[in-house]
C-alpha cells in the first residue's frame, strides 16, 4: 500500500512537472529561408527584401517561438574580377511588402537599426568561396547577435550588401543564399 | 545551482560511506551507458550517454541515487538541403534520483520506477549555445540482482531540461552495473 502511494506520488510529480514546464508540445526547429538574390556588384551595392512569414516552416511555429538558438547564413561568392574584393552584409528590420519587383530599391544603407553581419570578407581575384552555415554562426556574438535575432524575429527585414564595384557583367556574384534559423518553440 | 547540487551529492555520498558501518545499511555505486534520443530537435541526432551514481537503500523499496550524466548528441543531418556541419550539443546533468524498487543487494528481477531532478547544462561549441537550468527526469527500469554484491540494471527514461525559453528533451536507454556494499547487504 505504502509502495503504491509513493509510486502514484512520483507519477503525479512527473505529470505536474510536464505541465508546469509548459513543454508538452515543444521542440527545436530549423528554418531555412532561400534568398534568391543575384548579387551582381557592378555598382558595389545590393539590396534584397526578405519576408519570412511566407516560409512554411516559420509559419508553422511563428506564434510559438520562444527564442532563436542559432543563426547562420550560407552563400557562394564568385569573384571573376582581377582584383581582391571584400564583401560586407547588413540586415535591418523592415515593414510592408517584400516583392523586389514592385519596390523602389534604396540607394544607400539605412543609417540606424542595421546589424553588420558579414564584415570585410575577403575574396581573392578569380576565386570562388563558399561560406557555410558552420562558418557563419561565428560571425556575430553578444549584443550584435542579440540585435540580429530581433531583426530575424520580426519576420520582415532587408538585406544590404557591398563589395568592390566592377565594370563588367557578373564580376562579383553572390548566389545560393540561405538564412538558417534554429528556433525553440513551445505550446501547451 | 550546480555547486549546490554537487555539494548535496558529495554530502550524501559521504554520509552514506559513514553510515555504511551501521547495521542494515544498503549502499552501492554504479556506472551506466547507453543511447540518448533527442525529442523534436531538428539540430541534433541520437547520441550516447554515460554516467556514474551512488545508491543508498532506504527501507525495503526506496533508493536514493545521486548521479552525474554526460550526454553527447550526434551531428544533425541535412536540413532542407543544407548540411549544417556542426556537432551535436552536449548535455551534462548532476542530479538526485528517487527509485522505487531495485533495492541494492536483493536478488532476482526487480522492476522499478524512478524520478529525479538535477542541474542540466546544454552546450554547443559550434553555435555558442550554452544554457544551464534545473530539470528533471523520470522513467522505468528493471534491475537484476546477480549476487548480493552485484546488480545489473536497464533503464528507460525521459529527460526534460528547461531552458530560459522552452526546453530540450530526450529519451534515454541505458544499461549499468552496480556494486553493493554496507552491512545490510550481507543480511539479505
Amino acid at each position: 500500500m505504502r509502495y503504491l502511494t509513493l509510486k502514484n506520488g512520483l507519477l503525479a510529480i512527473a505529470v505536474a512537472g510536464l505541465i508546469t514546464a509548459g513543454c508538452l508540445v515543444s521542440g527545436t526547429f530549423v528554418v531555412v529561408e532561400s534568398v534568391n538574390f543575384e548579387f551582381t556588384a557592378n555598382t558595389g551595392f545590393y539590396w534584397y527584401p526578405v519576408d519570412l512569414t511566407d516560409n512554411e516552416e516559420w509559419e508553422d511555429h511563428e506564434e510559438d517561438i520562444d527564442d532563436i538558438d542559432a543563426l547562420g547564413l550560407e552563400f557562394l561568392i564568385e569573384n571573376t574580377s582581377s582584383q581582391t574584393c571584400e564583401l560586407n552584409v547588413w540586415f535591418v528590420a523592415a515593414t510592408g511588402d517584400a516583392d523586389p519587383n514592385t519596390l523602389t530599391p534604396p540607394t544607400q544603407i539605412p543609417t540606424s537599426g542595421t546589424v553588420h553581419v558579414v564584415k570585410n570578407l575577403v575574396v581573392a581575384a578569380g576565386a570562388t568561396r563558399k561560406v557555410s552555415y558552420q562558418e557563419s554562426v561565428g560571425f556575430l556574438t553578444g549584443a550584435q547577435l542579440e540585435a540580429f535575432k530581433k531583426i530575424i524575429l520580426s519576420g520582415r527585414f532587408d538585406y544590404f550588401g557591398t563589395s568592390c564595384g566592377g565594370t563588367g557583367d557578373d564580376e562579383f556574384r553572390v548566389t545560393q543564399g540561405k538564412i538558417i534559423i534554429t528556433v525553440s518553440a513551445s505550446s501547451t | 545551482m550546480r555547486r549546490v547540487l554537487i555539494i548535496v551529492a558529495v554530502g550524501l555520498l559521504m554520509t552514506a560511506v559513514t553510515a555504511s558501518a551501521q547495521p542494515g545499511v544498503k549502499l552501492g555505486v554504479g556506472g551506466f551507458a547507453g543511447l540518448s534520443i533527442p525529442v523534436i530537435q531538428d539540430d541534433q541526432e541520437s547520441g550516447s550517454e554515460f554516467g556514474f551514481k551512488a545508491r543508498w537503500g532506504l527501507g525495503k523499496i526506496l533508493v536514493v541515487e545521486p548521479n552525474v550524466t554526460f550526454t553527447k548528441w550526434g551531428k544533425p543531418g541535412t536540413v532542407e538541403g543544407v548540411d549544417l556541419g556542426i556537432d551535436g550539443s552536449k548535455l551534462t546533468g548532476i542530479g538526485l534520483d528517487l527509485v522505487l524498487g531495485n533495492s541494492p543487494g536483493a536478488l532476482g528481477l526487480k522492476p522499478y520506477f524512478m524520478a529525479g531532478f538535477g542541474s542540466y547544462k546544454v552546450k554547443n561549441d559550434d553555435t555558442g549555445y550554452d544554457e544551464s537550468n534545473l530539470g528533471w527526469n523520470a522513467g522505468l527500469g528493471i534491475g537484476f540482482g546477480v549476487s548480493p554484491k552485484f546488480d545489473l540494471d536497464i533503464r528507460g527514461k525521459v529527460v526534460v531540461a528547461p531552458q530560459d525559453q522552452g526546453s530540450k528533451k530526450a529519451f534515454g536507454i541505458v544499461a549499468g552495473l552496480n556494486f553493493n556494499f554496507g552491512s545490510g547487504i550481507g543480511a539479505i
